[in-house]
């Protein structure tokens, strides 16, 4: 469907004549990044829907769905940030793991019945997660060493910390508190790990796109040097988004510990790709200066819609991995198109 | 006209009949293993061999690495299919506690197979080895291997937390310590990578050169040793035993690498699991836990047809 659509545009761009003015579908798919994104998740959800309406749009599916994606997208809301900046974060995976390591060795000190331990767990985990943030954005923004080995660096770094802290195995410990009023809590039905991602994906995305804060790192993502120019301090601001992406890994480290009541070590070594994936279906460029908080909530659903429903249409969930391979190829390949064409 | 279109009502309703005649008496199962390995094949052989005897509708669904992580995710999903059972192997004994409440909640029955939680309150059968067993069984093997002048001997297991392992570890660490002239020297966790293991067993040889024996609680850290024990050529002065048997560890078993491995009956899990749930579809009781023996293979006696119908083989998930 689309790809006849943009055949057809394309054909009409050669010819000016045959084409005063554009289509609206066209229009929208230009100026507005992420309808594209959309329509393929329409796509695939209509998809479950049709084979599974009974389970695909089940109560316990919603649910489940809207958890997954909301742990996801703490990571994917401090990726956001960076992938602007024309940076990376390979370390939030590892940042993760090692912050909830921190807080459940922090909260078992101060005792797990304590009743302020899990407050200053959650202080434990933001804070390391923050500290590393700063750390990461030092070395890429003081020493100018590229984000992509600064982080990998880091990411290999973190991991081995959180597996030496924790003698290299998974250590229980988390307050029930933690696990029942966040974990597995809900209101009025809807999973309070979700209320969390959203709130904070809304505050995420008003700072981006609403706040002089965000302008910047637009600004920055464009063009560093005339953000310098502009009088942008630009080293500062990039250890401050690195420190958001710490902060954020810090918080998602947190909320895992409240929904396996444990560390799970060996289980975040994709994470880290499955942000940056997030991020780049909701249409941000790796290149820097594009992208919008509200693009990358919807890239974010996409391999949760896919993983759930292809477990309910009863395919191995391993097919999951290939498909979301296709879906950001494929948007990656029209998002391509869709600038050569604007520039024309 | 108007009686064809009869006709194909009547048909449409027959063949809506049939269905819900027919799953009135098959109950729908998920099966939701912790990883797809040679144990967890053969968990799902038994379960589909079941469903054809005794009449069940068995979904298999395994996660992609070992762990809490993502299995609950997996778990979540098949829930959406509304499912009467769900059969699991729990990779974690805390973490799915709470999910598992979730599902219970929702009305779906559960059967833990081969592993157990901290609370088994949710459960409505659990079917298993005894593993504390396991882990005696395990030390006689190793005893058995080193022979009468026995020496150093060593635990290599993959991670605390998984209940399977823990109670096997104190099985082998209770019996060992009763065994003459055997000096245990403690218990090394490695990790669930079979590389994790084959590194530290490399370390633990060179840092105990006289090492006699060593063995391993479930079949990832068995085949990492046997890695150590293959590159540093020590096959002959290092006696292995190990639990399970897939197809990797018999052929290692063959080569002499591994010396004996304790065999458990995952066949037999997956099997009496989908029985059990069709007795409870029925209104029948079952027992709370039931277990599955375990049988002792070496070289010599691993092509006796009594041992090798419960080798770990198949396709099945």
């Amino acid at each position: 469907m689309s790809t006849i659509e943009s055949s057809k545009d394309n054909a009409e761009v050669n010819d000016p004549a045959a084409r005063p003015q554009p289509s609206l579908l066209r229009r929208l798919l230009v100026d507005r990044p992420e309808m594209m994104i959309i329509l393929a998740l329409v796509i695939i959800a209509g998809f479950f829907v049709a084979v599974r309406p009974d389970a695909f749009l089940s109560g316990i599916n919603i649910r489940n769905m809207s958890i997954e994606a909301g742990m996801m997208m703490f990571l994917a809301v401090g990726m956001t940030y960076v992938i602007i900046t024309a940076g990376i974060d390979l370390s939030v995976g590892s940042l993760l793991v090692l912050s909830g390591v921190c807080a459940v060795l922090v909260m078992r000190m101060i005792g797990i019945d304590h009743p302020a331990a899990p407050w200053v767990g959650l202080l434990v985990a933001l804070g390391c997660g923050t500290l590393w943030g700063l750390l990461n954005g030092f070395f890429v923004a003081v020493t100018r060493l590229s984000p992509l080995i600064v982080t990998l660096a880091s990411m290999g770094i973190a991991l081995g910390i959180a597996r030496l802290l924790s003698g290299g195995v998974d250590i229980t410990g988390v307050p029930r508190s933690v696990v029942n009023t966040i974990g597995i809590g809900r209101v009025m039905g809807i999973p309070v790990i979700f209320l969390i991602a959203t709130a904070f994906a809304v505050l995420a995305g008003v700072i981006l796109h609403r706040t002089r804060f965000g302008l910047h790192t637009f600004a920055i993502g464009s063009n560093p040097q005339a953000a310098e120019r502009a009088g942008i301090k630009v080293r500062r601001h990039l250890v401050m988004v690195y420190a958001i992406s710490g902060f954020c890994a810090g918080l998602a480290g947190y909320i895992t510990l409240s929904r396996f009541a444990s560390t799970t070590i060996a289980g975040h070594s994709m994470d880290n790709l499955r942000a940056i994936t997030a991020v780049v279906l909701g249409g941000a460029s790796l290149f820097g200066g594009v992208g919008t908080m509200f693009g990358t909530s919807v890239g974010v659903l996409i391999p949760v819609v896919l993983a759930s429903g292809l477990v309910i249409v009863g395919l191995p969930s391993f097919w999951q991995e290939v498909a979301v391979g296709i879906v950001l190829l494929a948007a990656v390949l029209v998002d391509q198109w869709r600038r050569s064409s604007r520039s024309r | 006209m108007k009686l064809a279109r009869l006709g194909m009502a009547v048909a449409a309703m027959a063949v809506l009949v049939g269905q819900s005649h027919a799953q009135e008496e098959r109950p729908k199962v998920e099966l939701v293993l912790g990883i797809q390995i040679g144990f967890h094949e053969a968990i799902a052989c038994g379960a589909r061999a079941a469903a054809e005897e005794f009449g069940a509708d068995v979904t298999v669904q395994a996660a992609k690495n070992y762990g809490p992580a993502d299995q609950v995710p997996l778990l979540n999903s098949v829930l959406a299919r509304s499912p009467d059972f769900i059969i699991l192997d729990p990779t974690n004994r805390t973490s799915l506690v709470a999910p598992l409440m979730d599902v219970a909640s929702q009305g779906v029955k559960v059967i833990a197979v081969d592993t157990t939680l901290d609370d088994t309150s949710m459960l409505t059968a659990r079917i298993g080895t005894d593993n504390v067993e396991v882990g005696r069984q395990l030390a006689r093997a190793l005893a058995e291997q080193v022979g009468p002048e026995g020496g150093k001997v060593v635990m290599v297991g993959s991670s605390p937390g998984i209940s399977t392992v823990d109670q096997r570890i104190q099985g082998f660490e209770e019996e060992i310590a009763t065994i003459e002239n055997i000096e245990f020297i403690g218990t090394q966790y490695a990790g669930n990578e079979v590389s994790q293991a084959q590194n530290m067993f490399s370390s633990l040889l060179s840092a105990n050169p006289d090492l006699v024996g060593v063995a391993s609680p479930s079949e990832n850290p068995s085949m990492g040793v046997a890695g150590a024990i293959r590159n540093a050529g020590v096959s002959d002065t290092v006696s292995a035993a190990g639990v399970d048997a897939s197809e990797a560890q018999i052929e290692l078993l063959r080569e002499g690498i591994l010396d004996a491995l304790v065999i458990q009956q995952p066949y037999e899990m997956g099997y009496q699991a989908v029985e059990a749930a069709v007795k409870v579809a029925n209104g029948e009781e079952v027992a709370a836990e039931s277990g599955t023996g375990a049988i002792i293979g070496t070289q010599t006696n691993i092509d006796d047809p009594e041992v090798s119908k419960y080798l770990y083989k198949g396709s099945c998930i």
